[in-house]
C-alpha cells in the first residue's frame, strides 16, 4: 500500500506537530508518522518552560517571535496551553555573578534587545518571597513564563488533526528513498511517499538525516532529569532558575514543584528510554534546597529522564538540507525547544513552500555542522 | 567479606538474614517498620501470644534479633539499581552498596476499585486488621465487609474476638468456585490441613444471614461520607444497605514495586492475575545479584515466605561460591518441595477466591490522588492503540499522584485491555519512578553529605 501526501513529517513531538500544523494550514495535505504515539520521549516529559532569558544568540530571533506568539497562543491552538507569563527570573548569589549576568544584559542592549533586564534583591524578593536571602537579584525576562506540557501537546494533536494532518501513530520509518523528486518512507509494510520532507524525529533524527543522505555529526542524546513534589499551597510564580548552580525551580499549576535544569541520567536510544541517575537526582535536589530553603520538606512524588537530541554546539538545527530543499531538519533542541515550537513550525513552512523565511534562522542552519558539501556521495567519496 | 542487604523484615527477609549469617556473610537489614514482623507479625513482641503461628512468628523475631545481622528499622529504601540500594533513616539518606541483595518487601491488597471506593468510611480489611493488630482499634459499630478470601474471613474472626461486630458480608466469591477448587483440595492437604480446619472454623463463626451471596458489583454512596453500599448480584437482583463502614477485600498481589524499578524481568501469573517477579529454583531473578524471597515474589503466605527466604540465601551462598553446587542442592531441596507443597495448597485457594475485577463505570474513580474518573481514561485511550499506561498517565495524569500506581496501575492496565481489546497480560504495567518511597527534598540533598 502507499499512502500519497504534498509533505511527509517524521516525529510526534512538539516540533513535527507544529511544522504539520502549519503546512497544513498553508493549503498542503500532510502526513505524519510517528513510531510510537505523540508526545512519547521529550515532549512529553517536558518542562515546558517559555524562555527567552538566557538564548543563544543564534536562537534569538525564533524564540523572540515564539515569544510573541506564546502570548496569543489560544489563536494558534484554540487553548491557551496552561501558559502564563509569570516571567524567568535568572537569581544571582555572588557579586562575581552580578557583574557576569549585568554585562550580558547590557551587551543585548547594544544590540537594542530590551527583552532582558537586572533586578535587585527587593524587587526579586517581591517577585519570590521563599528565595534564600543570601540571593543578590536577579537577571529576569518578565514576559517569559512556562506552560502545560501536556496541555500544550493535546493542543497542537487537536489542531494538527483539525487541520487535516493525517496522523499514523505507530508507524516507524526504517527506509527512505529520494524517487524522482519524491520522498518514500517504508516502515517494512506501506510506503509513504510525498514531495516534501520534514525530519523532526527528535533523539533519531540523526537517523533518518543519514537516512535521507546528510550526514550531521550529533552529540549524544541527553536524558534531561526532573523532579515533581506533592502540591503545596502556592508560594512561586516565576520560574527561577540558578546562576552557579544547575538547576530550574517552578511551581505548576496543580500546585507541585517542578526541579530540572540538566542535570543528566542515562539515556538508552537503543530502548527508546532513560534511566534517573540519583546522585544528579541529589545535586538537583541539594541546588532546589539552598535556593529555596522551606522547599526542602516538600515530599518527592516521582523523578524521571527524558530523551532528547543534542547538537555537538548545544543549538538547535533548524534548516533545509544543504543539499535538497525538499527535507527540512527540525531538531537538535538539547533541552530547550518547548518555547521553540509555535515559531520554528512557520519556519519548516515558509521554508519549504517559499525557499526562505521571514525569521532570521541562519545560525541554525544543519550546514554549519555538515562539512564541505554534504550529500550521500560525500561519504562515498571519503572511502 | 561478601556483603548482602536484605529489604524488609517480614517472615521472608527474617528467614534469609538469619540463613545468612549462619553461612557466614554480612548482613544488613533494612525494613520502614518500627519493630521486625513483617505485616503479618506487625508488633509481635509486644502483642501477648496466643495462637501457634503467633508463636512461630515470636520465635522468628526472637532468633531474627539474636542472630539476624545488622537490622535498620524505619529505614525506608526508595531506590534500588543494580546491588546498589539507597536508603532513608531519620532525615538522612545514604546509599548501601552490596553484593547481593534479597527483596522480601513482600505483598499488597490488591486494589479493589468501585464507584464509591474513595469515600471516607470505606478502607480496605487489611489496613483494618493493622489498626487492630497494632492499636487495637476495634470500630465502634457493626462492619459491613465486601469481597473474598481468607484475610476477609480471618479479619472477621479477629474482630468479633476482639469485641468487634460484623453486621454483615457482601460475598464476592462465585458458588462454582467451590466445586473447581475441590479438585486442588487433595494436593492442599498435606501443607495446608491446618490451615484449611482453622478456614472452615472460620466461616462457621459467620452467621449466614448476614451475608448476601454471589455479589457481582457494588457502589458506595454518601454525601461526604459513607452512609450505604447498593449491590447487585450476578443474578441480577439488587439491593442496598446502610452502612457507615464498610471494609473491603480482594485478596493481596505481590509488591511489584520494588523488583519492577530494580529491573528484573515480571511474567503473568495466570492464577492470581498479577505480576510477579520472574525467580528461579534458588528464588534469583533475572538480575544475577537480585533475590526475590517471600509474597514478594509469589503470594503463598507467611510460612512458605520463611522458606523462600532460607532459599534466597542458599541460592546466594551458591552464586557467590560459598557452598558447591552439590551443597546448596542438598540443602536446597526440603526447602523447595516445601514450597511446591505451599503452592500446591495455594492453588486450592486461588481457585477458591478468584479476583473479582468488578467492570468499572464510567463514573467510578480509577486514580484517587489525581481523581482521574474510569471513563476519562477511556475517552483517551479511544481509537488510539499506540496508547499504553505510560501514555494514558500523561493524557490524563492518572497515575501521576503519591501511591504512583500502587492502586490504580491495575485499573489503568485493565481499561487499557479493554479499549484496545487485548488480554490483561500483554498490556505493560507503569513504568515505576524513583522514590519508591516517602522522600523529601532535604532528605535527598543529604546524599551528597553521605555519598562521595
Amino acid at each position: 500500500m502507499t499512502v500519497t501526501s504534498d509533505v511527509l513529517v517524521v516525529g510526534g513531538g512538539l516540533h513535527g506537530l507544529s511544522a504539520a500544523l502549519q503546512l497544513a494550514r498553508r493549503g498542503l495535505s500532510v502526513v505524519l508518522l510517528e513510531r510510537r504515539h505523540i508526545g512519547r520521549h521529550s515532549s512529553g516529559a517536558s518542562a515546558a518552560g517559555v524562555r527567552t532569558l538566557g538564548r543563544a544568540r543564534a536562537e534569538l530571533p525564533a524564540s523572540l517571535v515564539a515569544m510573541h506568539m506564546w502570548h496569543h497562543i489560544a489563536d494558534l491552538v484554540g487553548d491557551d496551553c496552561g501558559f502564563e507569563a509569570n516571567g524567568q527570573v535568572k537569581v544571582v548569589e555572588t557579586e562575581d555573578q552580578w557583574r557576569q549576568q549585568a554585562s550580558l544584559v547590557a551587551a543585548l542592549r547594544e544590540d537594542g534587545l530590551v527583552h532582558e533586564e537586572m533586578i535587585d534583591a527587593v524587587t526579586l524578593r517581591a517577585l519570590a518571597p521563599a528565595i534564600a536571602h543570601h540571593c543578590l537579584g536577579a537577571r529576569i525576562v518578565r514576559d517569559d513564563g512556562a506552560a502545560d506540557p501536556h496541555r500544550t501537546l493535546a493542543a497542537f494533536h487537536r489542531s494538527a488533526l483539525a487541520a487535516g494532518v493525517r496522523i499514523h501513530e505507530g508507524v516507524g520509518v526504517r527506509t527512505l528513498e529520494r524517487i524522482e523528486n519524491v520522498w518514500r518512507a517504508g516502515d517494512g509494510g506501506t510506503h509513504y511517499e510525498a514531495p516534501l520532507l520534514v525530519n523532526a524525529a527528535g533523539a533519531w533524527a540523526g537517523e533518518i538525516a543519514e537516512l535521507a543522505g546528510d550526514q550531521i555529526p550529533l552529540a549524544p542524546p541527553k536524558a534531561s532529569m526532573m523532579i515533581v513534589t506533592e502540591r503545596t499551597a502556592p508560594f512561586l510564580r516565576p520560574t527561577v532558575i540558578a546562576t552557579g548552580r544547575t538547576l530550574s525551580f517552578k511551581q505548576t499549576a496543580q500546585g507541585t514543584v517542578l526541579i530540572g535544569g540538566g542535570q543528566q541520567g542515562w539515556a538508552d536510544v537503543s530502548n527508546e528510554t532513560a534511566h534517573v541517575d540519583v546522585l544528579g537526582l541529589a545535586k538537583s535536589a541539594a541546588a532546589a534546597v539552598a535556593i529555596f530553603p522551606t522547599a526542602g520538606r516538600l515530599r518527592i512524588v516521582r523523578s524521571w529522564a527524558g530523551l532528547e537530541s543534542n547538537s555537538p554546539d548545544g543549538v538547535a538545527i533548524a534548516g533545509l538540507s544543504p543539499r535538497s530543499p525538499s527535507l527540512m531538519h527540525l531538531f537538535g533542541f538539547a533541552g530547550h525547544g518547548f518555547q521553540l515550537v509555535p515559531s520554528l513550525g512557520v519556519v519548516a513552512a515558509e521554508l519549504l513552500l517559499d525557499g526562505r523565511s521571514s525569521i532570521d534562522i541562519d545560525g541554525l542552519a544543519p550546514a554549519r555542522l555538515m562539512d564541505g558539501s554534504a550529500g550521500p556521495r560525500r561519504t562515498a567519496a571519503r572511502i | 567479606m561478601t556483603a548482602i542487604l536484605v529489604v524488609g523484615a517480614g517472615p521472608a527477609g527474617m528467614s534469609a538474614a538469619i540463613e545468612l549469617s549462619n553461612l557466614g556473610f554480612a548482613v544488613t537489614v533494612v525494613d520502614d517498620q518500627s519493630l521486625p514482623g513483617g505485616r503479618i507479625f506487625a508488633g509481635i513482641e509486644t502483642r501477648e501470644i496466643k495462637t501457634h503461628e503467633e508463636r512461630s512468628g515470636a520465635d522468628l523475631v526472637a532468633h531474627f534479633r539474636r542472630t539476624g545481622g545488622t537490622y535498620l528499622c524505619k529505614t525506608e529504601a526508595w531506590q534500588i539499581q543494580g546491588t546498589k540500594a539507597f536508603v532513608t533513616c531519620d532525615g538522612h539518606a545514604n546509599l548501601i552498596d552490596a553484593d547481593f541483595i534479597v527483596l522480601a518487601t513482600g505483598a499488597q491488597e490488591r486494589p479493589m476499585p468501585f464507584t464509591g471506593w474513595q469515600l471516607p468510611g470505606v478502607m480496605t480489611i487489611g489496613a483494618a486488621q493493622i489498626l487492630l493488630k497494632t492499636a487495637r482499634q476495634i470500630p465502634d459499630k457493626p462492619v459491613w465487609l465486601a469481597g473474598s478470601g481468607p484475610l476477609l474471613l480471618l479479619y472477621a474472626h479477629q474482630l468479633k474476638k476482639a469485641g468487634g461486630k460484623v453486621a454483615g458480608v457482601l460475598d464476592t466469591s462465585r458458588p462454582g468456585c467451590v466445586a473447581a477448587a475441590a479438585r486442588h483440595l487433595p494436593g492442599a492437604l498435606p501443607y495446608g490441613w491446618r490451615d484449611l480446619l482453622q478456614g472452615a472454623r472460620w466461616l462457621a463463626e459467620m452467621r449466614p444471614s448476614h451475608i448476601v451471596r454471589n455479589v457481582a458489583s457494588i457502589v458506595a454512596r454518601g454525601e461526604g461520607r459513607l452512609s450505604d453500599v447498593h449491590f447487585q448480584t450476578r443474578s441480577g437482583a439488587t439491593g442496598q444497605i446502610a452502612a457507615e463502614l464498610l471494609l473491603v477485600h480482594d485478596g493481596v498481589v505481590p509488591s511489584t514495586h520494588n523488583t519492577m524499578a530494580a529491573g528484573c524481568g515480571h511474567r503473568w501469573n495466570p492464577t492470581q492475575r498479577c505480576f510477579e517477579p520472574i525467580v528461579d529454583q534458588f528464588c534469583q531473578s533475572t538480575i544475577a545479584s537480585v533475590f526475590v524471597a517471600g509474597d514478594g515474589a509469589s503470594i503463598a503466605g507467611g510460612r512458605a515466605a520463611m522458606m523462600s527466604g532460607r532459599l534466597a540465601a542458599i541460592g546466594i551462598a551458591r552464586a557467590s561460591g560459598r557452598l558447591s553446587e552439590r551443597e546448596a542442592t542438598t540443602s536446597a531441596r526440603p526447602l523447595q518441595a516445601g514450597l511446591v507443597a505451599a503452592m500446591r495448597f495455594r492453588r486450592f485457594v486461588d481457585t477458591l477466591y478468584p479476583t473479582v475485577e468488578m467492570t468499572l463505570p464510567d463514573e467510578a474513580l480509577v486514580c484517587r490522588c489525581e481523581e482521574v474518573l474510569a471513563g476519562t481514561v477511556r475517552a483517551a485511550l479511544a481509537g488510539r492503540a499506540q496508547l499504553g499506561t505510560d501514555a494514558v498517565k500523561i493524557a490524563t495524569r492518572a497515575g501521576m499522584g503519591p501511591c504512583q500506581g500502587r492502586q490504580c496501575g491495575l485499573s489503568l492496565a485493565r481499561l487499557v485491555a479493554e479499549v484496545h481489546g487485548q488480554p490483561l497480560e500483554a498490556v505493560r504495567p507503569m513504568r515505576i519512578r524513583p522514590p519508591l518511597k516517602p522522600l523529601t527534598l532535604q532528605e535527598l540533598a543529604t546524599l551528597l553529605e553521605t555519598t562521595p
